[in-house]
């Protein structure tokens, strides 16, 4: 039968010839993806940062903490690429380790408020009614206070140091994922595979572990591609400040702080590590763009 | 959409109290001892050597020793009967600090936001009608660099490039607009460019994937099919659909302006909210930053209130929701 018909070459419904090729979802999302030429140079500017980040040890020509007092603010040279800073300690070595600070930090951060943000956003789509009511209405609390603001707050309260700099970023980050991931839960609920899964009697958190989180997943990767970016700034924000990154621990945040003051003699000790954190934001979120779009051309602006 | 009004006002009240409860809570659950802190202005070592007998009198006397619901209760009554606390380092009350502080923050984050909306939009429409050419890309690209790059980085170039440089500006400082207006113009110029950076470019990319969005729209296609003049359809259908979604963003925008300018003002050193609450973080004075959180919640929530309203009063569809 099936011979036959591959005979006359007309595919019907049920023939082999009628299934259309596998199509790998991920892979048209890289094609896609690796199209758009400022989203490869975002995710090529990520991978570096994080290979300085990894190898900080083996890049790095000084040791990032060792001062020498007798080398203080020394121009560029080729025993210090990047000069010295006021004690005497290798730009260039401070700003690879700075790498490490910046990213260890942003993963945990983004993480941490990942989780947290995803199970708040999910339960609240997922039972609705009141449960919906609070966490939404403490979400819009926390929207309504400018993220430095509350970081500010916690340091205030704690002090500074690496643990509270990554806890009060990730404390600012719950709010947008968790109205976010609320949002992508309520769209994916009106499927009918949910409704099976009742019918099958599927309970409420394998429900949302095995169905609404594997279908929300993407639009979430880019959700935090783009914390990424927003945290990392905010911690150099603070670090500049004085209120985050504690000293000798190389952050560039600090780094541009220490730098100010010799602005007009060394003018590299501040601007370069700057640069780097708009460089490393500039990647994240140009990466974030490229994938939000790549995964879904609909989301465009959305998030 | 009266009673969309009054809708909007409770929800903006319940959100209101939740950022005071949040706020409390945050105080009262992390770690450090606000009594510690208290006797910290007295003699440094009287925390230290304070016995137990007295310790709980200093409860008794602050309310400490009550249910933390009673404390939240009493706590909030004196924040609306305007007692926000007294500094320990400054010695001074925190209202009349506020009072004092606070218009400095307010007018800047105003003339901020006012010229990064305005511009953000204005380059986003140009930059949606010319996508594709060499304009488009240009600016694009600033507006995606314009919301990475770092305040604080930003304002030492611009003082390293104005003031250093050219000498055109005062690095830094504040005068008052009635003792010097020249004067204080020069000084604004910086801090408000740095603050207004991230909104502009913030702006500039969410009105043009606006725009692309509504010209893709059948009624835009049908005002090209009558034979619209091209100018019609642009102010009359395009931009007035794109402004839409670009309305709800502005109350995070503001918010975004208001926690830079906690950085800028330290850049700059102008006296205002950022610069009284960092210090107050320096010498753990945590009850200036307490205010200076519910300051900036109160200010967010009523600006959203405002926008949304506005709104709805412009595009009734928003009422119906």
């Amino acid at each position: 039968m099936a011979e036959d018909l591959k005979k006359t070459g007309e595919p019907v419904e049920g023939d082999e010839a009628f299934i259309p090729p596998h199509h790998s979802e991920w892979r048209r999302i890289a094609r896609v993806f690796v199209r758009r030429k400022i989203s490869l140079i975002g995710l090529i500017i990520v991978i570096i940062l994080i290979i300085m980040a990894i190898f900080a040890d083996f890049i790095a020509t000084h040791d990032p903490l060792k001062t020498d007092l007798r080398a203080t603010l020394e121009s560029p040279s080729t025993e210090h690429w990047l000069g010295t800073d006021n004690l005497g300690r290798d730009t260039y070595s401070r700003i690879i380790h700075g790498a490490r600070t910046s990213l260890t930090i942003g993963v945990i951060a983004v993480t941490t408020s990942g989780i947290v943000g995803m199970a708040m956003g999910m339960s609240a789509a997922y039972f609705g009614g009141w449960v919906f009511a609070i966490i939404m209405r403490i979400t819009d609390a926390l929207m309504a206070l400018p993220g430095l603001i509350i970081i500010l707050l916690i340091a205030g309260l704690v002090g500074g140091g690496i643990a509270v700099v990554t806890f009060a970023l990730a404390f600012g980050a719950i709010a947008p994922t968790c109205r976010m991931m609320c949002g992508q839960a309520l769209h994916i609920k009106q499927n009918d595979y949910i409704l099976a899964g009742k019918a099958m009697g599927m309970g409420s958190v394998r429900m949302m572990v095995m169905q609404i989180f594997p279908n929300a997943f993407a639009p979430l990767l880019v959700g935090m591609t783009m914390a990424m970016g927003m945290v990392v700034l905010a911690e150099a924000g603070l670090s500049y400040l004085g209120i985050g990154i504690t000293p000798p621990t190389p952050s560039w945040g600090a780094m541009v702080n220490e730098g100010q003051a010799y602005i007009l003699t060394q003018p590299l000790m501040s601007t370069v590590p700057g640069a780097f954190i708009m460089v490393m934001v500039f990647g994240f979120n140009m990466a974030g763009d490229g994938l939000r779009d790549a995964i879904d051309p609909t989301l465009r602006g959305a998030i | 959409m009266t009673a969309y009004i009054i809708r909007r006002v409770i929800i903006g009240l319940i959100i209101l109290l939740l950022v005071t409860m949040i706020v409390f809570l945050f105080v009262r659950l992390l770690p450090g001892d606000p009594l510690i802190v208290y006797m910290a202005q007295f003699d440094i070592g009287a925390a230290q050597t304070i016995g137990e007998e007295q310790y709980q009198l200093l409860l008794t006397k602050f309310g400490l020793d009550k249910p933390i619901p009673v404390q939240y209760i009493n706590w909030l009554g004196d924040i609306f009967r305007g007692n926000l606390g007294r500094s320990i380092k400054l010695q001074e009350d925190i209202t009349t600090l506020m009072a004092d502080v606070m218009p400095r923050t307010a007018y800047l984050g105003a003339i901020s936001m006012v010229i990064g909306t305005s511009l953000g939009i204005l380059f986003g429409i140009i930059v949606a009608l010319r996508r594709g050419t060499w304009t488009d890309s240009i600016i694009t690209l600033m507006a995606n660099v314009g919301i990475t790059v770092p305040q604080f980085w930003l304002g030492i170039l611009l003082m390293y490039l104005f003031a250093h440089t050219l000498g055109w500006l005062p690095t830094h400082g504040w005068t008052p607009i009635l003792d010097d207006p020249w004067m204080h113009f020069k000084q604004i110029i910086m801090p408000v460019i740095c603050l207004s950076v991230g909104g502009m470019a913030g702006m500039c990319r969410l009105t043009r994937s606006c725009m692309l969005e509504v010209m893709r729209q059948d009624y835009v296609r049908t005002a090209w099919a009558k034979g619209l003049r091209e100018k019609l359809i642009v102010y009359r259908h395009q931009i007035r659909n794109a402004v839409i979604p670009i309305v709800t963003v502005l109350g995070g925008t503001l918010g975004a302006i208001l926690g830079g300018a906690i950085i800028v003002e330290n850049v700059f050193a102008i006296p205002g909210m950022g610069r009284l609450m960092v210090a107050g973080v320096f010498d753990q004075d945590y009850q200036i930053v307490q205010a200076g959180v519910l300051m900036f919640g109160g200010i967010v929530i009523f600006s959203n209130l405002v926008v949304d309203i506005a709104w709805a009063w412009i595009d009734p569809r928003i009422r119906y929701d």
